[in-house]
């Protein structure tokens, strides 16, 4: 049996997504953080951090919790995601709703490294900007996954 | 009278308050939560007996660190999931060797 290659298949599976738009409703995402995200993680250099003198002690309790830790504790990852506004087009039909959109979205993150005696030896801070997709169909819904992970090192 | 409608008819003040009281939020936070926390006193085991298990801890349990939630009556502790949804303040504590408390922070996760 011959099988359907890929661009074959998203170009079946994009005919919907562009009915969509045309006979959607827009509907305006606005920008703010996600609603998991923490707010504190700075874009300027963290200029309360010295290398060889600060701690992980004196790093969380300025910045609190980490999002993500590495098991021996070397080092500590603080991110954010924060969306900068997109749309959404929905169609209401025969009492359900679909809809298929994008939002642009920032991630920042702070991956904070220590040595054997927990001073803090390296900071490395990333910021990334991409656009995702957003489909819903119903009650379910997708999104593209994140350009950067903001709980580790990856 | 029927007896079905006279019991509905006593047990209607009851069912109003109810429904009242269900649009009323209560606040559920706890202005003297963190009354206890004092550098240099508090020690490990008061602090965990008060607060329960932390959300992470840190070096080998010497540094402990809750997630708070807020609102007019005080602070209320939140379990912990994946980000830090509705979570308002890091609380983190860092003790000594010997248990006490030596410095302490609660951190604003949420611009005011």
């Amino acid at each position: 049996m011959a099988t359907r290659g890929a661009p074959e298949v998203l170009r079946w599976a994009a005919l919907p997504a562009v009915a969509l738009i045309l006979a959607g409703c827009p509907i305006p995402l606005p920008a703010g953080y996600e609603a998991s995200s923490r707010e504190n993680v700075s874009a300027e250099p963290l200029d309360w951090v010295t290398i060889g003198v600060t701690t992980r002690e004196d790093v969380l309790l300025k910045l609190g919790e980490a999002d993500g830790a590495a098991p021996d504790g070397t080092w500590l990852a603080y991110g954010s995601a924060y969306s900068k506004g997109g749309v959404v087009f929905v169609l209401f039909a025969g009492g359900s709703a679909a809809g298929v959109g994008s939002e642009r979205m920032e991630y920042r993150r702070i991956v904070i490294s220590f040595d054997e005696k927990g001073v803090l030896s390296a900071i490395e801070p990333v910021t990334r900007d991409c656009w995702e997709g957003i489909l819903g169909m119903g009650s379910s819904g997708e999104r593209s996954p994140p350009c950067l992970k903001i709980e580790s090192r990856e | 009278m029927s007896g079905g409608v006279k019991n509905l008819m006593r047990a209607a003040p009851a069912l109003a308050l109810l429904l009242l009281g269900a649009c009323a939020s209560t606040p559920a936070g706890q202005p003297d939560l963190l009354a206890f926390i004092e550098d240099g006193r508090t020690t490990r085991e008061q602090a965990l007996l008060a607060l329960g298990e932390p959300s992470a801890t840190y070096e080998e349990g010497r540094i402990l660190a809750f997630r708070l939630g807020s609102d007019k009556g005080g602070y209320f502790l939140l379990e912990k999931q994946p980000g830090f949804l509705s979570v308002t303040y890091s609380l983190m504590l860092a003790f000594d060797e010997a248990g006490l408390l030596r410095r302490h922070s609660l951190v604003a996760l949420r611009a005011p």
